[in-house]
Parts: structure tokens; sequence; C-alpha cells
């Protein structure tokens, strides 16, 4: 009883100790960062965030429209506002390079359709209704995260989102998209490189996994 | 401890979500432009050694889940109201405020820490002992710290990324992280820590309550990713690179850390035909299998 007590204080000293030498520690190496500025912000990339994302979120959350006819809208909005070609080729990261033009024109369809699923999936389980941007960081010209809040509808508290696109001026399109920390374009990536490599770098295990992928969701959605 | 929020995100029940992001500027940054080898990166997956031993964790961690403890919280949530399953969710999350506030002073996020405490501070009293998250309906939102975070912050690398039997992905430093957390945990060192009945009772609601979050997403990994065991170990890595580029200061995401997308594919065509390494940068270290 006694040794515990002890011990206890002892913890209880070692924490002390250590949120000071941390404050300390801390303060030091604050003070002279406050001046690093972020890098620039890009007014037309979030400007297209802003339009484009409410498209999405708007569509996502219409009550009383069809599954298929929804789902045949967000596909439409996807093709417009996404660079699906530059994503494809992303998500095989080194595969990219040995993927024959065959296997190609075999993956790329059913990619698309199981993207536009793995999206729609995703986005339309946020229940929101409005979305705002907050801000941007452009990693380089043309190549910007742009940060938005999604709110409203189902969401008890407002769901922070943030984009990445491409492009420049008045022509943007998206490439990732972030929740929690999590970018679903790199997720997929090293899901598919990791299921590549557990075949020997059998590009065609990976093709006929999301073949059979999309064979049960069709299953599912027929049910 | 389960990454309920690294499941339940990516595959939608935002829930969790908000919990790491959306910090004040606070915090300091000391950080470099882009991270050494071996630091966390949303671009490379946690090194992997113990692959062998973490697949089978992983295998029977799903089969156990599965025939028992998914079942189980199922009816749970059928059984047990969604206001009281809230109310637990947010007693049990409130008594974590103080390790955050603890963390976040170490990380250097003062802002942070004043959140956390205001946080505790409210939800405790009219919040009815943290039932009600009364702080967040007056925009004090909910953060979380800890201290493998806390450790990466100031540049101790993830070490090996473990997959911990029916807890859930972690890694060499978190780990550790996480046995500091529960041992020099402030309510713990309060108010009782494991062994006593206030610290036995909060771990096992905590472990319920966590398990709650995470639903069926264990199961349901199989229908949007090819390689589920990958998948979460992909997720729990960028969770981790996330939290700790907040920690040193970038506002939600450390840009320079992310992946080139590579050149366009030839305008016109449907299929790209990349001739470029793409996704690949050549200044990391090439992810473990």
């Amino acid at each position: 009883m006694t040794s515990r007590r002890f011990t206890r204080l002892l913890t209880q000293a070692a924490l002390a100790i250590a949120l000071a030498i941390g404050g300390t520690l801390a303060v030091s190496v604050a003070a002279p960062s406050a001046a690093i500025a972020q890098s620039s912000r890009d007014a037309g990339a979030e400007q297209f965030v802003q339009v484009q994302g409410q498209r999405i979120i708007t569509l996502l959350s219409t009550p009383g429209m069809s599954p298929s006819s929804k789902t045949q809208a967000f596909k439409a909005i996807v093709d417009q506002i996404a660079d699906v070609p530059r994503i494809t080729s992303f998500v095989l990261g080194k595969y990219a390079r040995s993927i024959t033009p065959a296997q190609m024109q075999r993956f790329a369809p059913v990619f698309r359709a199981y993207e536009q699923s793995v999206y729609e999936t995703q986005l339309g389980n946020f229940h929101g209704k409005t979305i705002q941007v907050t801000g941007s960081v452009a990693r380089r010209p043309g190549d910007v995260v742009v940060n938005t809040v999604i709110s409203g509808g189902g969401l008890s508290q407002p769901l922070p989102l943030a984009w990445r696109v491409l492009g420049g001026g008045a022509s943007w399109k998206v490439v990732d998209v972030q929740a929690s920390g999590v970018w679903l374009a790199i997720t997929q990536q090293q899901d598919f490189v990791s299921t590549i490599d557990n075949h020997g770098g059998d590009i065609d295990a990976l093709i006929s996994q999301l073949q059979q992928q999309a064979r049960r969701r069709e299953a599912g959605r027929s049910n | 401890m389960f990454a309920a929020a690294a499941l339940a995100t990516i595959l939608g029940s935002a829930q969790s979500a908000m919990a790491q992001i959306a910090p004040g500027p606070d915090a300091a940054s000391a950080s470099p432009a882009a991270p050494a080898a071996g630091q966390d990166s949303v671009a490379e997956p946690m090194p992997d050694p113990w692959a062998g031993a973490n697949h089978t964790f992983f295998r029977v961690t799903r089969s156990v889940d599965k025939a028992v403890i998914a079942p189980a919280f199922r009816a749970y949530n059928r059984v047990v109201p969604k206001p009281v399953r809230n109310g637990l969710d947010n007693a049990i999350q409130n008594l974590d405020e103080p390790r955050t506030a603890a963390n976040d002073i170490l990380q250097g996020r003062f802002k942070g820490a004043g959140n956390a405490v205001a946080r505790f501070t409210i939800n405790s009293t009219f919040g009815l002992a943290g039932l009600f998250d009364l702080a967040a309906k007056s925009g004090m939102e909910r953060q979380e710290s800890d201290f493998g975070q806390t450790l990466g912050r100031y540049g101790v690398k993830s070490g090996p990324y473990i997959f911990i039997p029916l807890a859930g992905p972690s890694s060499l430093r978190d780990g550790a992280g996480r046995l500091v957390d529960i041992f020099a945990d402030p309510v713990a060192l309060l108010a009782g820590g494991l062994g006593t009945v206030f610290g036995d009772v909060r771990a096992g609601v905590a472990t319920v309550d966590e398990r709650a979050g995470v639903g069926d997403q264990l199961q349901l990994l199989d229908q949007q990713f090819t390689d589920p065991y990958a998948t979460v170990k992909s997720v729990y890595s960028q969770q981790r690179a996330s939290a700790i580029a907040i920690a040193r200061g970038h506002s939600q995401n450390d840009v320079d850390q992310l992946p080139d997308f590579g050149p366009s594919p030839t305008p016109g065509q449907t299929q790209p035909a990349p001739q470029k390494p793409i996704g690949d940068d050549p200044d990391s270290p090439k992810p473990s299998q």
C-alpha cells in the first residue's frame, strides 16, 4: 500500500518535471517558428472546390432520388471534375511502369467503376449539406490542397475534408480526397501495390479481384 | 487500441473523424521541409519487418471478430439506445482530456492544451460528468493527443508496424507511447488506474465504447479494398503521419509529404499509358511488402 502510494507520488513528480521541461522546450522552439508562414493559397483552386464540392454534396444528400439515377448523376460529375486517367496510373504505383497496354485496357474500366462506387459511398456517408472552403496550400503552382469543412445534414459536428486538385487558372481536376488524415488515392495505391506484390507482380490478379468485387456489387444491387 | 477512427472514417462513418484534424495554428513548428527517411509519411506505410506475425495476428483478429465480437456488438447496438451510447462515449472520452492537455503542453501546443482543459472543466461539471459534450456545442471541438504523437513530434521514428491481436494497428513507438499514456494518465493518477475499481470500470467501458464505434468495418474492408491488411496499415500510417504533422504545426496536412501525381497521360486517351515512374518518390524508401 505504502509502496503503491510512493510509486504514484514518484510518477506524479516525474510527470510534473516532464511537463515543466516540455513546456520550456516548446516555448523555445515555438518562438522563432511563428515567423514561418504557410505556403501560399490559391484562390482559383479554392473557388473550384467550393463550387464542385457543393455540387457533389448537394447531389448525394438529395432525398427521394433513386439510387440508380443518383449514381448516374454522380458519374457525370466525376467525369467532369476528376482526373480519372491520372488517378488510374497513380493507384498502380510502381506497376504503372510495367503494365501492358492490354492490361491497362482491362484495368481502366474496372477501376473507373470501382472508384465511382467508393467515392459515392464515402462521400455519401458523410450526410452533410454544405461545404465551406477554409483555406488552401499550394505544394507548387498547379498542385494545391484545398481544405474544406462539411456541415449540416446528419453531421453532429463539422467534418474536415481536404481535396487535392491539379491544374491552373479556371481549369482544375480533383485527384485525391482526405478525411481524418487519410487520403483515398494513397490508400488505394498502397492497397493495390500490396495485392500485386502478393501475387508475385501479377497485375492481372488485381484486375480479376476488382472484377469480382464489381460482380458482387452488381449482385448486391439487384437483390 | 483499436484505430476506431482509422477504420470508421475510411469506410465512411465519419463519427470520430474530426478528433484529429482542425487544431489551432499555435503549434510549434521546427519541422523540416520533407521528412527524413523512416519518418512518418503519408506517402509510405510504416516499415513492417514483422509482417509474418502481424499477418497472423490480423487474420486471427478478424476471425474472432467475425465469429464473436461483431455479433456481440450488433446486439449491444440494438439493445442500448443511441443516446445512452453517445453519453457513455462522451463520458469516456472526457476522461482522456487531461491526457490530451498534458501531451499538448509537451508538444508546445498551448492553445490545444487550453482547449482540452476548458472542455474537461465544462463537460465534467455542466456536462454531467462528461455525459454531454456541451463544450463542442460552443465551438470547442475535441482533439486527441497522445504520447506516441509527442515522441513523433520531436523526431522519434515510428519503428516497426505492429498489429496487436484483438486491439488493432500500432507501432513500436506508439505502443510504448500508449503505455506511458496509461501509466502517466493524470486522471488515473488522481482517481485510480488499473487495479482500482474506477480504473478497471473505465478501461472496460473504454474497450466496449471503442469497439462499438468500429461497427462492422473490419468485415466490410473486403468490399472496398483488395488487401485489407495493407489497407489497415496504410490508414494507420497516414493517420499517424497526419497527427504528427499537426503536432509540428501544420494546420492539417504536411503538403511536402505528399507523393507526386506524375505527368498527365496523353490527352484524348481514355486510358493512360504511363512511361515514367508515377507515384514513386525516388527520395523515399520503397514500401516493404
